[in-house]
């Protein structure tokens, strides 16, 4: 590579690093082929499990001939997204899918409160993210594509996927590239998911998360109202309400001194006439996940109680619930009937953070009132303990 | 480890050095570049527990390459404009963002040239009669601070950089605005990201026997496991964009500058 006068000749440097890359690929191909083989021998392993000969098939229920069909024959169908607060719609069909799903990355600027804007790095140009829904057993490709204009590489770590960094590795990408993997739904549930790059943290702070719900094959009970909300923290240079643009300021992500805690990526996205609406004897279910970084939250509706939480998004169902936990990276699955008029607020009942850094949604309920479960106030006058006595 | 094993760790890696220094050339400075002494770099993921990089002494360019010094460098050798030049050595994005396969339209000649890839920079500095910098060079003189050659003790030194990083634009100004650092360089941060000689040591180990871990470090919650200083999220970025990288790729983020 060097001639006698000391100059490197970088034409056969050319040529090895074409022959690395050549090397790498064959890697891959064949590190590919390897795992295909162990999956499909997995099956033969054990006793318990179906013997499965077909390659590709899956076996998490020993019961449903659907999980037997292989890949190539499934039907595909396009994933149709949902954009917060609206939840994505249930997948329609009550048979197993391949399921194709892209999304988008972006780096932009947007409103994170009135008069203040951030630099917020983006799933589909949102935050959070949209919510990805498919069915329990689905097999889903899923692309990740990272704008031109991006000034970083990001990637995706779907909580739902089994599987190295639930795709981290396989969609790390810089700008204008595009990466493709795909995966089995093996568990039902709702799962948070996240850009992964490092800093990981510094990629979430900046919004990069959502929920894909992984819907039962049965599929939830039909309600009348869905929504989908994502809390986050965010880390600014300025206290909560500073005006401009403002910088992320690393030094206070590390401390968990959260400069906002907001719903849906800015404070009053869920206030107003951005409020979720509903009428009274609907059936309201919420999608609710913790994208964080760093802070659990204390999910809670003023005035209401949760019928049934599927606790921590998984197939544990409590009843009658208050205040329900999510911890950061951790979603829920709530459900409560509304009885009653009025404007019910969702909290993060860790409070400060509701009244003072933008932790409030609105519910607002339309209807007729009921007293014999809720009346007004019917009575005030003044209180004298001495003629009480 | 000994104190004897230590020792001989030591020599060993500045035989290395020395190697490695010989082996990339060491052509005179040119005039736009200044020289760097060399010495112990910790890198953000060292190699296994071998503890601090030697870098050996080497020179580096004062500003990233320009538009117009590439646009010189099209001219003298064709086989690298956007028409002649092989798919394997450059993508579909190489110089998309030139009007021409030699004019610079609206583009500002005194601006970092972007969209290049490892190979068609790699070229342009041997043609130079130099080469890319290493991962180990660059990150030896980025990790400079404006007073010394530790930035990461100058109060408020990783932060600025990070809102450089995170706010650049992507039509980034002429080079050379801006303090030079320590060593008299200028615009490491800010500006664009730079290739390296070396992308590749960004996830494969030095033997190349565990491949991939280093990438994976990078990705979930790996990423801090075995990182010299968790603090050093300016660095984090740095090392995952270098993850993302193959030599045929190019973007409207991605300069370089020339070392010898």
């Amino acid at each position: 590579m060097r001639d006698k006068r000391g100059n490197v000749h970088f034409g056969a440097i050319y040529g090895i690093a074409a022959i690395i890359v050549a090397l790498a690929a064959g890697i891959a191909l064949f590190g590919n082929r390897a795992d295909a083989a162990t999956t499909s021998n997995a099956g033969t392993g054990h006793s318990h499990d179906l013997t499965i000969n077909q390659p590709n098939t899956l076996h998490v229920s020993l019961t449903d001939p659907e999980d037997l069909v292989p890949v190539d024959e499934l039907p595909v169908v396009k994933g149709v997204l949902g954009f917060a607060p609206n939840a994505a719609p249930a997948p329609d069909r009550d048979y197993r899918a391949h399921v194709e799903v892209v999304l988008d990355v972006t780096e932009k600027v947007m409103r994170l409160a009135d008069g203040v804007e951030y630099r917020f790095w983006t799933f589909g140009d949102t935050v959070p993210g949209p919510m990805i829904r498919v069915r329990h057993g689905d097999y889903v490709t899923f692309t990740l594509r990272n704008h031109p204009d991006s000034l970083m590489p990001h990637n995706i770590d779907l909580h739902a996927v089994t599987g190295q960094g639930g795709g981290a590795e396989a969609t790390l990408i810089s700008p204008g590239q595009q990466a493709t993997f795909s995966f089995t739904a093996l568990h039902p549930g709702v799962y948070i998911y996240h850009c992964a790059t490092a800093p990981v943290g510094m990629h979430i702070a900046n919004g990069m998360y959502g929920l894909i719900v992984v819907e039962p094959k049965e599929g939830f009970k039909p309600v009348d109202k869905e929504f989908y909300v994502v809390q986050g923290d965010f880390y600014t240079k300025g206290d909560f309400g500073e005006r401009g643009l403002q910088d992320f300021d690393i030094q206070r992500a590390i401390k968990e001194d959260a400069a906002y805690v907001v719903f849906n990526g800015s404070v009053g996205s869920l206030v107003g006439e951005n409020a979720l609406f509903a009428d009274v004897g609907d059936d309201v279910r919420i999608f609710f996940g913790n994208g964080g970084p760093n802070l659990t939250s204390s999910f809670h509706v003023i005035g209401e109680i949760f019928d049934t939480v599927n606790v921590e998004g998984g197939r544990l169902v409590n009843h009658d619930v208050q205040t329900t936990s999510v911890p950061a990276g951790g979603a829920v699955m709530v459900e409560f009937k509304v009885n009653v008029p009025g404007t019910y607020n969702l909290v993060d009942h860790a409070i400060f953070r509701a009244f003072n850094k933008g932790a409030v949604g609105q519910l607002v309920v339309v209807g007729d009132k009921d007293p014999s479960i809720f009346t007004e106030r019917t009575d005030i006058r003044p209180f004298d303990p001495a003629s009480e006595q | 480890m000994t104190s004897t094993a230590r020792t001989l760790s030591r020599t060993l890696r500045l035989v290395v050095a020395i190697a490695t220094a010989w082996l990339v050339g060491s052509a005179a400075a040119a005039p736009n570049m200044v020289s760097v002494k060399g010495g112990d770099v910790e890198l953000l993921f060292p190699v296994a527990d071998e503890g601090p990089t030697l870098v050996a002494p080497f020179s580096i360019d004062v500003v990233p390459v320009t538009n117009a010094d590439f646009l010189r460098f099209l001219e003298a050798h064709p086989e690298w404009q956007r028409g002649n030049v092989p798919e394997v050595f450059a993508n579909e994005n190489y110089l998309a963002a030139w009007p021409a396969e030699l004019g610079l339209g609206d583009l500002d000649p005194a601006a970092p040239v972007t969209g290049v890839s490892w190979f068609a920079a790699a070229a342009y500095c041997e043609a130079r009669g130099g080469r890319l910098p290493t991962e180990a060079e660059w990150e030896f003189v980025a990790n400079a601070g404006y007073q010394g050659p530790r930035g990461r003790d100058e109060p408020g030194f990783n932060e600025r950089i990070l809102v450089l990083t995170a706010n650049r634009s992507h039509q980034p100004g002429p080079v050379g605005q801006g303090d030079a650092n320590f060593y008299g360089v200028k615009n490491l941060h800010g500006l664009v990201w730079e290739w390296v000689f070396d992308i590749g040591s960004s996830f494969n180990t030095g033997d190349s026997r565990s491949e991939g871990d280093r990438r994976l470090q990078l990705v979930c919650g790996g990423g801090s496991a075995g990182a010299i200083d968790k603090s050093d999220y300016a660095a984090f970025l740095r090392y995952a964009f270098r993850a993302g990288l193959n030599g045929a790729y190019s973007s409207g983020g991605l300069g370089f500058r020339c070392a010898v």
